[in-house]
């Protein structure tokens, strides 16, 4: 077990060192002059300040160096100040991470209180009208891109009915719980949407699965009755495998909400990447990709060590 | 019914291409960057085209915000799509494929190296790092999308291919071809490549569908093709502007993008039960 | 809400000041004589320089603001207490104003917690604000001002000279402030009292007052504070203004709440500002922040877009969504510009063709403009005392023909300037910012170079960013590498203030032939120059007799119209929507009583808004 963690680790770092290295090459890459960035549009060029930013920046330097130096100041937490904003990189972060972090796990909770009765129902009723009718629906849902549930959210819930604002964020902290959730329901469920085929898809798969093992069989025979086959022993199992998925998703959820996060003006990280983008604020694309992707990986590696620790059968792996 | 419609977006788009390209237009569909509205040099007069319109005989589904038909624009916009998806399984399958049937076949220090190298690039969420390598282009054009795309669909297939290339390389019949002194490469491009090959192609199906929100995502952004290229994701986006004026110019195209990907899910998952692939995410 | 169709002088005078009912009594009423817009001010020792003095400018009551939407004033009663939250186009990048590049959203917010020291009254004259006078000599080289005393910065430090001399280093040095202070030949700033301030200028300038009207120079900030932590300041900017800041989530929401020894009152001697707080939300879709006023998310919302607008009256109109809007037809004029340095732009017969071949009710029309934007034809709107009917004759009109045949010449002619064959088509580059609008007008003009035969258009579009980029061209001498460009000219500051910068040599070579080495202006973007032009720009500056000023702007109009680098759609429709009973954005004043100028730009003065009960 200690060697399995260990190696886990091992390969952890060197991942991250792979994805940092793999981030800062890239943008590192970016056609147009940095300088021209921060010095803006009516600014007046003087040669020698340019030469001071660049100096500053470390832009004049080899590609490798700058690397090390800036895989220095990011292990010790300093991703750099935003060309742009002065604002430092990793407090950009720390005050998005919590409103993408809440709508990610908003969508899962959304999406799996729907997904588990779907894909109980379908594996309960296989083959049967309700089986094909969620499995068609869950097909549309996975099907349907999440800019555009939203975009449909909004026309519906905003513009047409006028319940729930069409944009923006309040923070619990300054409005409270109910007002952040008014913010928060719409682009949540747009995530949520294609979550909840995912999830009730492998319910459902998994529970078919279980439901032909002996012990269901033996269970039935015994005259348990359905539901309480269904969730003290069938759904159990599944459980693993959701865990799984979950972990996964979430990792991913935290880049996936940009468009999301775009389409409805949401102070996260995703938008910030955005912006980031359009100004070309190379130290910020910088900070966020290299948050995101190590947040990613760090998510898998728990999970797989996790799984390891729960089903002994992994560990050989 | 999911072919069919495949059969219909990606057949009409090619030949949609190839009318206006070759024919000069015999079809009865419109020219999709032409504005109705807009100057006839001809007539030295304007156009009698509404933008925003709704529904009719002349234009089946409406106008958009600068009077340009929506249904020939929607049967064009299914070319980008088409493109993109052929570019990316093409890459995938021939490189990703490649690679990852040699490493599992010959093992040892290489399938080390290109597995890691694989694994680090699946390591990013798959949006991230598209919009990432995407904004160093200041040009973007068809060729760099589907390239860039294409060079981020590699790393999956590799992955699916070198599942698939182990499994086959401990069959009895490679065994059998190594027992007689087959030269390694004979038996990679014999034996092992024709039959990881199928797999891919089932996966291929199943990528093609991620690829085409990606490409719609991406154009949505306005971070796709240069106009006036019609996408499904630009044509959304423009139309949103307009949502409060006649929301069905938003509904066509989410139709068709959500229609299309439904029906790549649906034939994906018709192959993959076919052939148990399970592949990892792009 | 009823609406009915008046200028904008009107407006005001049927706007009805009312004092706050319960708190304050013996207030006056609504339509009485007394209110404020009729009184001349005779205290503002304004500059000299101004419009209204000028016979042709009776037109310039109507200037700059013109309000075609007409918004009827319920007799209401000005309150004191609540809070609104206000929906911008986008983040300020930050909130220092010597440091960042401030435009319309920006300006909303640093307005709300700096003072400036010179406004704009409603008559387009530059009057005293946080300043109570401003005074010139002769050349215009030497500048005095009179601060108002009792002035309180939010952190308790006091306003005074030498404040405003402190402030100047921090300017020099600020990416914002330093090009400003270049553009007005700004030397020296120093405290020569207690509260007075004495402006050095190294070129006489009659326009300065608007260099003090507007950010980075105009805003006042606490200059120790500033030096403390710039980065910090920016965050939490210290200012002498209405409101105070109070927190400032980036990208989400900024809020300021009451400055209780704010220095302003009404015209009835009541303290300002009326609203406990007010909060900024940055909502960049179009879209999605209209959808915001109407469903209540946010009480008002700034927008410099025409659909936007046409939306916005549509909700108003038809679906009968309880709005305001204050509409403004800017002296800002949409539209773009030629790379004169760049074949085949070089050639006058190219641009002039392209402006023919260029039509701009379609180019309107698919900016959703149509009825909301006027095109343009010259830097000033028909409603601005700059405007010339002269100009708008001789601009070249949409005229296809015309313009194939200009074309043609040239594209027969054996020296064309592009180096290709004779009869082969020129190739165009056109590029605009990815707006969706900006897209669909860009694709307009394509057709219809396009439909002429003689033109391979190829379109681009960058985001705004390496837009402004390519136009500034650092990296090759500022010629840039733009051929066709969307780009927005002028402000309703004073002319000099965006013209002169644009009209100076805009590389070093050509500032060397004519005799002015190191007089380069990146900001000459189209990278035309005309030694006509240019010395009439910088006469304009050494008189502030309106005449003659007029003059020499209608004559750079002029030859603008003959030698075309740039063209134009149409004005630039801005406006604020609110929420109906949110009421002041067109009733604020200057401290002299006279009304201030309204909303330009969709720049809203918050101050003096309340809610009405």
């Amino acid at each position: 077990m200690g060697k399995v963690i260990a190696g886990r680790l091992v390969r952890l770092i060197a991942t991250l060192l792979a994805v940092t290295f793999l981030t800062f090459s890239m943008t590192a890459l970016l056609p147009g002059d940095p300088v021209n960035a921060i010095l803006g549009v009516d600014s007046v060029r003087d040669p020698e300040v340019v030469a001071k930013i660049r100096a500053d920046l470390g832009l004049d330097d080899p590609f490798l160096i700058r690397y090390v130096n800036w895989l220095g100041n990011t292990v010790t937490g300093d991703l750099g100040q935003s060309y742009i904003t002065d604002q430092e990189v990793i407090s950009t972060i720390s005050q998005r991470l919590p409103v993408t972090a809440q709508l990610a796990f908003m969508a899962i909770i959304m999406a799996l209180i729907l997904a588990i009765p779907i894909g109980v129902l379908g594996a309960y009723k296989q083959g049967k009208w309700q089986d094909s009718t969620t499995s068609a629906g869950v097909q549309v849902a996975l099907s349907v891109p999440n800019f555009i549930v939203g975009i449909f959210l909004i026309w519906l819930f905003s513009v047409q009915l006028g319940w729930l604002p069409a944009s923006n964020w309040n923070r619990i902290s300054n409005d409270g719980l109910i007002e952040n959730l008014k913010t928060a329901i719409l682009p949540a469920s747009a995530l949520a949407m294609t979550q909840m085929a995912i999830f009730s898809r492998l319910v459902r798969s998994d529970m078919i699965a279980t439901l032909q093992e002996n012990y269901i069989l033996a269970a039935r025979s015994k005259g348990l009755s359905n539901r309480f086959i269904l969730l003290r022993h069938a759904l159990r199992p599944s459980s693993l495998s959701l865990m799984t998925i979950i972990g996964i998703n979430f990792g991913a959820l935290l880049g996936g909400t940009v468009i999301i996060e775009t389409l409805f003006a949401i102070p996260g990280i995703g938008f910030r990447l955005i912006n980031a983008i359009n100004q070309r604020d190379i130290i910020v694309i910088q900070g966020i990709t290299v948050f995101i992707a190590t947040a990613y990986v760090v998510i898998n590696t728990v999970v797989d060590l996790l799984y390891a620790v729960i089903d002994p059968r992994i560990r050989r792996a | 019914m999911a072919s069919i419609w495949l059969f219909l977006v990606f057949f009409g788009a090619i030949y949609a291409k190839i009318d206006t390209g070759l024919l000069g237009g015999s079809l009865p569909l419109q020219n999709p960057n032409f504005q109705t509205n807009g100057f006839d040099p001809a007539t030295s007069t304007f156009g009698s085209g509404e933008p925003i319109a709704g529904v009719s005989t002349a234009h089946w589904l409406g106008t958009d915000a600068i009077a340009r038909d929506t249904f020939a624009r929607i049967v064009h916009g299914g070319w980008v799509s088409l493109v993109v998806v052929v570019v990316s399984a093409g890459c995938g399958i021939i490189i990703g494929g490649f690679l990852g049937s040699l490493v599992g076949f010959v093992r040892g220090r290489t399938e080390t190296i290109v597995m890691a190298s694989v694994d680090v690039i699946l390591a990013f969420p798959a949006l991230v790092l598209l919009l990432a390598l995407v904004s160093i282009f200041e040009v973007r054009n068809l060729f760099v999308i589907s390239a860039v795309i294409g060079v981020l669909s590699i790393p999956a297939y590799t992955r699916v291919a070198r599942a698939n290339s182990l499994a086959v390389s401990s069959r009895e019949f490679v065994t059998a071809a190594r027992a007689i002194g087959t030269k390694p490469s004979r038996i990679l491009f014999r034996e092992v490549i024709p039959n990881v090959l199928p797999t891919l192609l089932a996966y291929a199906m199943v990528a093609a569908a991620f690829v085409v929100v990606v490409e719609g995502s991406l154009s949505f952004l306005g971070l796709s093709v240069q106009l006036p290229t019609a996408t499904w994701g630009n044509m959304i986006n423009q139309a949103r502007r307009d949502i409060k004026i006649n929301v069905a110019q938003v509904i066509w195209p989410s139709l068709a993008l959500s229609i299309t990907v439904l029906s790549l899910n649906q034939v994906g998952d018709f192959f993959q039960q076919r052939r148990e692939v399970r592949g990892s995410n792009l | 809400m009823g609406e009915t169709v008046m200028r904008r002088k009107g407006l005001y005078r049927s706007v009805a000041f009312l004092a706050i009912a319960g708190l304050i009594a013996g207030a006056c009423g609504g339509d009485d004589d007394s209110a404020p817009a009729d009184t001349p001010s005779e205290e503002a020792e304004a500059p000299a320089d101004e419009p209204a003095e000028e016979p042709a400018v009776e037109a310039g009551d109507v200037a700059e603001g013109d309000v075609d939407t007409a918004i009827e004033e319920e007799e209401s009663t000005v309150a004191y207490g609540g809070s609104i939250s206000v929906g911008l186009e986008a983040e300020a990048t930050g909130l220092r104003p010597w440091e960042d590049t401030c435009s319309s959203p920006c300006y909303n917010m640093m307005i709300s917690v700096f003072d400036k020291l010179i406004e704009m009254d409603v008559n387009g004259n530059y009057v005293p604000y946080l300043a109570e006078s401003l005074t010139s000599n002769e050349d215009f080289t030497v500048w005095t001002m009179t601060l108002r005393g009792d002035v309180t910065f939010h952190n308790g430090v006091e306003l005074t000279a030498q404040s405003i001399a402190d402030m100047f280093p921090i300017q020099q040095a600020g990416a914002a402030g330093s090009s400003a202070i270049a553009a007005a030949n700004l030397v020296s700033v120093e405290a020569t009292g207690d509260l007075e301030v004495t402006y050095t200028l190294s070129e006489g300038g009659s326009a300065f007052p608007a260099t003090l009207s507007r950010a980075p120079v105009g805003f006042v900030f606490e200059p120790a504070a500033a030096a403390a932590d710039s980065e910090g300041f920016s965050m939490a900017p210290v200012g002498t203004g209405p409101f105070v800041i109070d927190s400032r989530d980036l990208d989400n929401e900024t809020t300021f709440v009451r400055n209780d020894s704010y220095w302003a009152t009404d015209p009835d001697g009541n303290a300002l500002p009326y609203l406990d707080s007010i909060s900024f939300r940055p909502i960049p879709d179009e879209g999605t922040r209209l959808d915001a006023l109407l469903s209540g998310t946010v009480n008002a919302m700034q927008t410099l877009r025409q659909g936007t607008i046409r939306d916005a009256r549509n909700a108003r109109d038809e679906d009968g969504a309880d709005i305001t809007l204050y509409e403004f037809q800017g002296n800002n004029v949409g539209g773009g510009m030629y790379n004169v340095l760049v074949p085949p732009f070089d050639d006058v017969r190219v641009r002039r063709a392209l402006t023919h071949m260029n039509s701009q009710e379609q180019v309107i029309e698919a900016l959703g403009g149509t009825g909301i934007s006027l095109p343009g034809t010259q830097w000033f709107s028909p409603d601005s005392p700059w405007w010339s009917e002269k100009v708008a004759e001789a601009w070249p009109k949409f005229d296809f023909e015309g313009g194939v045949a200009i074309l043609t010449e040239y594209v027969n002619d054996p020296e064309r300037s592009d180096g290709k064959a004779v009869g082969e088509s020129i190739d165009v580059e056109l590029s605009c910012p990815p707006d969706p609008t900006l897209i669909a007008s860009m694709q307009v003009v394509e057709q219809l170079y396009t439909a002429s035969g003689l033109v391979n258009v190829t379109m681009t579009n960058y985001d705004q960013q390496t837009h402004i980029g390519i136009a500034l061209g650092g990296e090759n001498g500022f010629v840039g590498n733009h051929q066709q460009h969307c780009w927005r000219w002028s402000s309703d500051d004073d002319p000099s203030v965006n013209l002169t910068p644009a009209l100076a040599p805009p590389t070093a070579e050509i500032a060397e032939a004519i005799g002015l080495p190191g007089v380069v202006s990146p900001l000459n973007f189209s990278n035309w120059f005309s030694p006509t032009a240019f010395q009439a720009a910088v006469a304009a500056t050494k008189t502030d007799d309106f005449a003659t000023r007029y003059g020499l702007y209608e004559s750079i109009m002029l030859e603008f119209a003959d030698q075309v680098p740039v063209y134009y759609s149409g004005h630039t429709a801005t406006a604020i929507g609110t929420e109906s009973n949110v009421l002041g954005l067109n009733s604020w004043h200057v401290p002299s009583g006279e009304l201030g100028i309204g909303f330009p730009n969709a720049e809203g003065r918050w101050a003096e808004v309340f809610i009405s009960s």
